[in-house]
């Protein structure tokens, strides 16, 4: 080789260097512009969390996936928030109710009717951005240091909690569609000794006073007075080891709460997702096209305006265009009213809780009616709500304009974006899949009743 | 007449550097980073949406998701900015200006929203 190709040689090489390094300085600097943006989201990493199996996750566990806590002996909390649905249950609508009521004229009875909502998953609820849970936020925490809560039972319910999931957990158990159960309903004949055939002892205190209902789910659990049977000395054994100061006859439902939220929190904890590792520095954690979404979810595309924060949820209500279908009740159609149900304030009207985003991709179908199955439809409806009427005659939904008082600003601001945005956003959202604990962690192998239960 | 001819070669590649500097330069560094450009100027369009609708009243839950989501589209297109120095130009432009300029400046199938 002389000395002229040698001199050429050495120049294209420096050219590909010099655009090898600048294109890395650009990528390195462009994944550092997503951090800083997502830090003005208040998007950070969850911490991993130490799971212990110790005595109270123990307790909880079983009580989680225990049908034996339902009026009728059929349905456990994973009867709703099954593991292997995202921790919902994959049907368009579950037991997560609203309450609605209007008087019969011709009577002037007050008739209550239900609306089914779509289960919300339970990932990392114990996260401190958790301020509401439930669709319409009925459980609100007033005051985290001091454990005051709001809830429709009035003061006084949530005393003796440490944190809003283990209020929530008991929650089910006084209404009749959840976990209540109907009022002269016997548990099913098919049930194995001891629970077959057995007067649902919860009904005809609905709606009274959740106090007696939860005095008859403890009594039902550890035995009244000194009658126990032998699955109730399990369990009074195991309250025993889970709070080795109390009593078996000191037990309430507040020992019952602490156990499943205790269970929920280290159970139902999910971490390290790409997009946890991205935000802690691995550039690599993340797709091209995951960070492309995230620049839209981020940017022009609006939504960390609501879906910010470390769950991706601000925990607040807004009227994002939904409506579903109302229900006829004595020939009067109720709507969903969503935050109304509680406030009482006619601004908040179909306004629901922004959905925490965390594993998103594993529990459809989405929003508070479950009327939409996938990521896709649930972006391009965000999308769509303040432009296409036609969206809403195609399917269960209607558009109706006078029902858009209130309209989120941000959906009305939304951009259209097209598919292959839309596929970037989605990239984005199953890059939130986090980690999960093992399933021997989390299902038990029996509860201790013996009854059999939902996954 | 030979120098004379020289002369104004000289001169001829003295207006075509001037050309080339000040219209050829710009279009390839838009050549480069035109995409970061237009996103940069787009995040700023949508911000300035925003801000049309400060003076309408809304709940706090909104007022705060929309002060949020502006305070992120300004941080990125300050963000942008600074990381793409041409982009200043524009930053003293009006709204409309930014837009106008904004579809000129994509391309026109990229800019379909």
């Amino acid at each position: 080789m002389n000395n002229q190709s040698l001199r050429v040689a050495i120049v294209l090489i420096t050219i590909v260097l010099i655009s090898i390094v600048s294109v890395i300085y650009r990528g390195a600097k462009d994944d550092e512009f997503i951090r800083l943006l997502a830090r003005s989201a208040d998007m950070k990493p969850l911490e991993v969390r130490y799971r212990a199996a110790d005595p109270l996750y123990k307790l909880g566990q079983s009580l989680f996936y225990d049908p034996v806590l339902s009026g009728d002996r059929s349905t456990s909390c994973s009867s709703c928030h099954s593991i292997d649905k995202g921790l919902s249950d994959g049907r368009q609508n579950s037991n997560n109710l609203e309450l609605l009521s209007t008087v019969d004229v011709s009577t002037g009875d007050e008739v209550k009717s239900y609306r089914l909502r779509n289960s919300p998953d339970l990932w990392n609820r114990d996260h401190n951005d958790t301020k509401f849970l439930f669709w319409d936020g009925r459980l609100e925490i007033v005051d985290g240091e001091r454990k005051i809560f709001a809830t429709p039972f009035g003061s006084g319910f949530g005393d003796g909690f440490e944190n809003i999931l283990e209020v929530q957990s008991t929650f089910p158990m006084i209404t009749e569609q959840e976990m209540n159960g109907a009022a002269n309903k016997y548990s099913s004949e098919t049930l194995p000794p001891p629970h077959g055939n057995k007067r649902n002892t919860y009904a005809g205190l609905n709606g009274a006073v959740p106090h007696a209902i939860h005095v008859k789910v403890v009594e039902r659990l550890v035995g009244a007075g000194s009658y126990q049977e032998d699955w109730q000395g399990r369990y009074a054994a195991a309250f025993k080891d889970a709070f080795p100061n109390i009593a078996t006859s000191d037990v309430n439902i507040t020992h019952i709460g602490k156990a499943i939220g205790h269970f929920e929190e280290l159970a139902f904890s999910s971490n390290n997702s790409a997009w946890d590792q991205f935000l802690l520095g691995d550039s690599s954690a993340l797709s091209t096209e995951a960070k492309l979404g995230a620049k839209l979810f981020l940017g022009e595309a609006l939504c960390s305006g609501c879906h910010s924060g470390a769950l991706l949820s601000d925990f607040r209500f807004h009227h994002v265009g939904l409506l579903s279908e109302p229900i006829d009740v004595l020939g009067e159609e109720l709507d969903d009213l969503g935050r109304f149900a509680v406030t009482g304030d006619p601004q908040d009207n179909f306004r629901f809780r922004t959905p925490p985003l965390r594993n998103v991709a594993l529990s459809a179908p989405y929003f508070h009616d479950g009327s939409t199955e996938s990521l896709r439809d649930a972006i391009k409806r965000h999308i769509l709500i303040s432009g296409d009427e036609g969206y809403y005659d195609q399917g269960r939904m209607r558009f109706r304009a006078a029902k858009m008082v209130g309209l989120s600003p941000l959906i009305r601001r939304t951009p259209r974006l097209n598919d292959q945005e839309v596929d970037y956003l989605i990239e984005f959202l199953r890059s939130l899949n986090g980690e999960q604990a093992p399933r021997s962690f989390i299902i038990p192998d029996k509860v201790l009743s013996n009854l059999q239960f939902k996954r | 007449m030979r120098k004379e001819f020289i002369r104004l070669l000289l001169v001829g590649l003295v207006f075509f550097s001037g050309y080339v500097l000040a219209i050829g330069v710009p279009k390839a560094y838009f050549m480069l980073y035109g995409a970061e450009i237009s996103h940069a100027v787009q995040q700023c369009v949508v911000s300035e949406r925003l801000k049309a609708l400060d003076a309408e009243k809304f709940s706090i839950d909104d007022r705060l998701a929309l002060d949020r989501q502006s305070r992120i589209l300004l941080n990125y297109c300050h963000l942008i900015r600074s990381k793409t120095s041409s982009v200043s130009r524009y930053s003293t432009l009006s709204p409309n200006e930014i837009e106008t300029l904004f579809n000129r400046l994509s391309n026109p199938r990229g800019s379909m929203r």
